[in-house]
């Protein structure tokens, strides 16, 4: 618990926290270390969705932070909710894509949506009864997103969608999902939209749980969509703007993302330092031998470096700065690749145990590999700068 | 209807050293005696079933630090606090039965109370003797270990169910009653964020002994025949052995060391 704490304070300075910010983080350190902490392992190997720490998690007033007051939210911003999730992470980082997941669900409304669809849909999601999910991969659209196949054909008065969208994260578990799926597909990508449809929507079911390699309780399942009709009020923004939605909704969770792979890799080097300083081999604690020290710094200062990265974006989302992408890719990749980094080393430095279920670095192992993965691939994260970095030099 | 919970600030420090004769607290986090958390959900839980009948409040003595663990209480959802300021309530320097006698003076100067809850005991002191002592300043039943409370305002008394080592035991008591809450009670919640928000911004009202009208004894006050003469710290145990070999080495090496110990 001191270890916690500790932590907290040194970062009241270097980065440069609000008293409100070190507040929600506490609250949310308090819940992972209460809540979940005590659960992670066993709802990881029961691959069980983590229902109740969500009712503690809507409770405890952090479900909904970014949705403005007048729909039940706290109007914080995007710092606050990465403060959140790397506390989550920490902790089980199956519960923070969970929660980021819900976040992703609901943003589209929160970005495009009338006041009809957030007065209807924002209020249950702050209070933890209600968790979003956002739908946009396909089994053969995964970083070609644009390959979607997804249909949403207009008719009587609203839309039929028939298709299939593949690894959702909180599938079959969520109680509104936003799609991306074709309105005009003759028109390629330009004719894809965002479309709302609750849970229980007639022609919507879903595929089976997947067994995943990590994030074992967080749910990922297949959307089936049979002649599911919605009607023309749960389309977002304008028909043909579905990847406007869709790119603007994961530009603005990748730093989530990032801040998922923060609490992970903290986590691994919380469990590295404590190990190193109790498991003595040739009659001295591991950490003494220069090898496991350096491990240990190396991990630290790539922490730290990755954090001041994730906030930075964070903060410049919060004052309004439009132009984010480049600097989000790069947030998500650095932590994520620091997040597989550290685990890695943190399986090293225990050793054998760091091998076997009982520990719990095995788990931040698995659990990291996918932070490279989901939300758009590192390499797709790299493709993203270097885009960027082209189109900025060619411009002057 | 009003419920006082008594909450004490703790230091969390599982293993304290001595360092001049004092347990050396510096660095220690203090925090709320976590006993004390099941009294304030009690409270609350009460208030969620019977309504605005009752009035939720939370008292502590113990210096300005101590108004941590008020704003825990109200971000949790209690009414109102109060502090004694005095910080030699909290450690060993006063009796029992003086502080009993502040505090029971503080619960006059809120209007009175109907119900008490204290939690079993504190972290640091682990006596449990304050709650008796309260009851028997104030004049209230006291009930230990309570599982199970049930209120019936209207008829002025309260049903208990009592932990005992063989069962439980279902009492009765008349308001106003001191009652210690078994752990097992309820499951404490956590404050949301807008609750702590709230209390963060919160005054914490605060009075002093003097102004009670109970002067601690000392400098100001008469004498209460109680004196912290000094602390010891326990004899350090000797380092744990373990012995290596195979099974038959160790059942040696064991024999070996009882011998040695003359235990054998």
């Amino acid at each position: 618990m001191r270890a916690w704490k500790r932590r907290r304070e040194r970062e009241k300075l270097d980065h440069r926290l609000s008293e409100d910010e070190i507040t929600l983080r506490e609250l949310a350190a308090r819940v992972a270390r209460e809540k979940i902490a005590p659960v992670a392992a066993e709802l990881d190997e029961r691959e069980e969705f983590p229902r109740r720490i969500l009712e503690e998690i809507g409770r405890a007033g952090l479900m909904g932070l970014t949705v403005p007051e007048r729909y039940g939210g706290m109007g914080l911003g995007h710092l606050a909710t990465c403060l959140v999730i790397e506390e989550l992470s920490r902790a089980c980082a199956g519960v923070g894509v969970t929660y980021a997941a819900s976040i992703l669900g609901y943003g589209p409304i929160l970005l495009f949506g009338t006041e009809e669809h957030k007065g209807t849909y924002l209020p249950s999601m702050c209070t933890g009864e209600g968790l979003g999910a956002f739908a946009l991969t396909e089994p053969q659209a995964g970083s070609d997103a644009a390959a979607i196949r997804c249909t949403a054909v207009p008719r009587d008065g609203g839309y039929v969608i028939s298709g299939t969208k593949q690894w959702i994260t909180n599938g079959g578990e969520a109680s509104l999902y936003t799609i991306i799926a074709l309105t005009a597909p003759q028109r390629g990508p330009r004719g894809a939209s965002a479309l709302i449809v609750p849970a229980g929507t007639p022609g919507l079911s879903y595929g089976r749980k997947e067994k995943k390699l990590g994030i074992r309780c967080s749910a990922t399942r297949e959307l089936v969509f049979d002649e599911c009709f919605v009607p023309a009020a749960n389309l977002l923004g304008r028909e043909g703007q579905g990847f406007i939605i869709a790119m603007r909704n994961l530009n603005l969770g990748r730093p989530g993302v990032a801040a998922q792979a923060l609490g992970i890799a903290q986590a691994a080097l919380d469990h590295s330092v404590r190990y190193s300083l109790e498991r003595e081999q040739f009659g001295q604690p591991i950490g003494r031998f220069q090898a496991v020290g350096h491990m240990l710094a190396d991990m630290a200062t790539h922490i730290e470096a990755a954090r001041s990265l994730v906030y930075a974006v964070a903060r410049a989302i919060d004052s309004g700065d439009q132009d984010f992408e480049r600097e989000a890719a790069m947030a998500k990749t650095f932590a994520s690749d620091t997040a597989m980094a550290a685990a890695t080393d943190a399986v090293q430095i225990f050793g054998g145990y760091g091998y076997m279920r009982d520990y719990p670095v095995e788990k931040l192992f698995r659990d990291a590999k996918i932070t490279q993965i989901y939300e758009g691939t590192n390499q797709v994260q790299r493709n993203i700068i270097a885009a960027s970095l082209l189109k900025e030099a060619a411009r002057r | 209807m009003r419920i006082v919970v008594l909450v004490k600030q703790v230091p969390d420090a599982p293993e304290p050293r001595l360092a001049g004769g004092r347990p050396a607290l510096d660095g220690v986090p203090w925090v709320t005696n976590p006993f004390d958390l099941h009294g304030l959900e009690e409270a609350l839980r009460i208030k969620e079933q019977l309504g605005d009948i009752v009035e939720t409040m939370a008292l502590t003595a113990g210096g300005a630090r101590a108004a941590e663990t008020l704003r825990e209480a109200l971000a949790v959802g209690i009414d109102r606090v109060l502090r004694i300021d005095a910080p030699e309530l909290q450690g060993l320097e006063t009796g029992l039965v003086t502080v009993a006698r502040v505090l029971a003076a503080a619960i006059r100067r809120l209007g009175g109370a109907d119900l008490l809850f204290c939690g079993q005991k504190s972290l640091d002191q682990q006596s449990g003797m304050l709650p008796p002592a309260l009851a028997e300043a104030i004049g209230a039943c006291f009930i230990p270990d309570a599982a199970k409370i049930t209120v019936d305002p209207s008829l002025g008394r309260v049903a208990v169910e009592r932990l005992l080592p063989t069962g439980r035991a279902q009492l009765r008591a008349c308001l106003p009653a001191v009652i210690t809450l078994a752990k097992t009670i309820n499951e404490p919640r956590l404050a949301s964020l807008r609750g702590l928000m709230k209390a963060k911004r919160a005054e914490i009202p605060c009075v002093t002994p003097d102004e009670l009208g109970v002067p601690l004894p000392g400098a100001s006050g008469p004498g209460d025949g109680y004196a912290l003469l000094g602390f010891r710290s326990p004899p350090s145990r000797p380092a744990a052995m373990k012995l290596e070999g195979t099974p038959a080495e160790q059942a040696r090496a064991l024999v070996h060391q009882l011998r040695q110990g003359r235990l054998l």
